[in-house]
């Protein structure tokens, strides 16, 4: 199956770790030029040195999330240095926290407008596309209750509903909007990563409830991000597509 | 290495500019250290009983005849407070047939011994002998029981076994310098352990000289603490070590979000973990308002 992303331009919110890197990764390995920025200057410059070198232009900055005007800036410049925009994958997220008040602004901020600017900024680029689309990346945690009630959780489900609303709005003008859910996923440097040395009941009790006894890998979650933003996934529009591995068991007639 | 105070003004003051380092060589410690009987022997004629030790807190004896007796070797010793509010300190060993005198700790008006009931008072003086007249040769030619030098520093009661000791101070130098301004002397004990290990008592003061081995026993700290930056500082007899706490060691993998410790002392510093928007290894510089640091000293005690 060709997914037809050669010569397309992407662009990653939170591509420099983690799922947004493996998405990064392996649209860049499909041809794709990249756009992403992520709060590390040396993980910015990694991602940059990396993905370069498969040959593909690269526009990677250092930027806090939570700032909303760099986050717009971040866009306009990445349609200004890869000449246009085909794929809008809205990766970032702050994390999961507790209950307090500060996550509530801190997820809004970070998970949610960060999404919603970067795509804003990107609609005029978006327009010219030949196949543009819309990947929002949210969490299993949104639809099944994991861990605790926070922030995360309920950010991460207005951005479901946001996507789907936003799809509907947009399929006239040809660009697809969809939503991939994770459950959860390790990899090197991830908060479960932490979890599993610092909180070793939390991590152990949620990989019992995997029907395969492990976490999901950032590529796992990567190749059907890739797949749905893809042109190749053409009639999927305002899906929801939930990767857990069977971690959730409730039966969604 | 070196570990960089983040708040020159501390207000502890607590010196954290390292020590020359004396050379000691790298040559194998040989194991008899740990293992050799003559060894221990020389250690308790040379260093046991020459130095001073820590036996309770003044905070465990406050009332005149409140006691506490610890233990050095094979040695009891009995620590009371006087009437005048200092602390005296008695081998627990009655002068009639040796008897152990006082166990644990409490509050008593006179010692007596439950062998024979011979009575010392708080000062170690004999206060009563029973059936003395029936003794030819009279009371003991001594006042009482056998004193040791006992002082006490920061809130802490140390004696010593040795009558030529030098002053407590002089002993402690410098760590009064770096421990004075913990105020030791309000805070309260509120757990009191005792571990007893099979072992050399060297093999547990190793483990409190290092932070090598907290990837292997304590994996969760890898997520607290830095355990590779830090800095030993060794002053004659005595010694410390700087640990960076508040940041992730060097052997794990920096997360976007802080872990559940740091944000702990990160509240206690005044700060909201929600709305730091700095990385994890940004933390500690951003605590201005709170020690770090901890300090751990390591010196011969006694239980």
């Amino acid at each position: 199956m060709d997914l037809d992303l050669r010569g397309m331009k992407a662009a990653v919110t939170g591509g420099t770790r983690g799922i947004g890197r493996a998405i990064a990764q392996l649209l860049a390995e499909e041809g794709c030029d990249i756009a992403t920025f992520g709060r590390a200057p040396e993980r910015v410059e990694a991602a940059r040195v990396e993905l370069s070198a498969l040959g593909v232009r690269v526009h990677a900055e250092p930027v806090q999330g939570r700032d909303g005007a760099k986050v717009r800036q971040w866009m306009q410049a990445s349609v200004a240095a890869l000449g246009g925009m085909d794929l809008v994958i809205a990766s970032l997220s702050a994390g999961g926290g507790t209950d307090e008040e500060g996550y509530w602004h801190r997820n809004f901020e970070i998970d949610l407008m960060s999404a919603v600017r970067a795509v804003d900024e990107a609609l005029p680029a978006l327009r010219q596309s030949r196949a543009p689309s819309v990947l929002v990346i949210a969490t299993m945690a949104a639809s099944e209750t994991f861990v605790a009630p926070m922030a995360y959780n309920a950010i991460k489900a207005s951005l479901i509903t946001w996507s789907k609303q936003l799809s509907q709005k947009l399929a006239p003008e040809g660009i697809r909007v969809n939503c991939l859910s994770p459950g959860p996923t390790m990899f090197k440097g991830s908060n479960w990563e932490m979890i599993k040395v610092a909180r070793s009941r939390i991590h152990d009790k949620v990989v019992r409830q995997q029907p395969l006894r492990r976490m999901a890998t950032a590529e796992e979650i990567a190749r059907a991000a890739v797949f749905l933003a893809s042109p190749a996934a053409s009639w999927c529009n305002g899906s929801h597509l939930l990767v857990d591995g069977g971690y959730s068991k409730r039966v969604a007639f | 290495m070196t570990v960089e105070r983040i708040k020159p003004d501390d207000f502890t003051k607590t010196p954290a500019a390292p020590a020359p380092r004396p050379n000691f060589g790298s040559a194998m410690i040989p194991k008899e250290r740990y293992t050799s009987a003559d060894y221990l022997r020389l250690e308790w004629e040379r260093m046991w009983t020459k130095v001073w030790l820590l036996g309770c807190r003044l905070h465990d004896i406050p009332e005149p005849g409140d006691y506490h007796v610890t233990t050095i070797g094979k040695e009891e010793i009995l620590l009371v407070r006087q009437k005048d509010g200092g602390v005296a300190g008695f081998y627990n060993v009655c002068l009639h047939r040796g008897n152990r005198i006082m166990a644990g700790s409490g509050h008593a008006e006179t010692f007596k011994c439950q062998y024979h009931f011979w009575e010392y008072g708080l000062n170690g003086d004999f206060v009563n002998i029973p059936d003395l007249e029936s003794f030819p040769q009279g009371a003991p030619p001594c006042k009482g029981l056998r004193a040791v030098k006992v002082d006490t520093w920061n809130s802490f009661v140390w004696f010593s076994l040795n009558p030529e000791a030098e002053p407590l101070r002089d002993y402690l130098d410098p760590m009064p310098e770096h421990l004075d301004p913990y105020h030791f002397d309000r805070m309260v004990k509120v757990m009191d352990v005792t571990a007893e290990w099979d072992c050399n008592w060297k093999t547990s003061v190793d483990a409190f000289n290092e932070a090598y081995h907290v990837q292997g026993i304590h994996p969760e700290l890898l997520y607290f603490i830095d355990d590779r930056d830090v800095q030993i500082d060794l002053y004659g007899r005595h010694n410390r070590y700087l640990v960076p706490f508040a940041t992730i060691s060097e052997r794990v993998t920096e997360t976007t979000e802080i872990p559940h410790l740091i944000k702990h002392v990160m509240k206690e510093a005044g700060m909201d973990p929600a709305r730091f928007d700095g990385r994890v290894t940004e933390v500690r510089k951003a605590t201005t308002s709170c020690t770090i640091t901890t300090t751990t000293t390591s010196s011969p005690t006694s239980r």
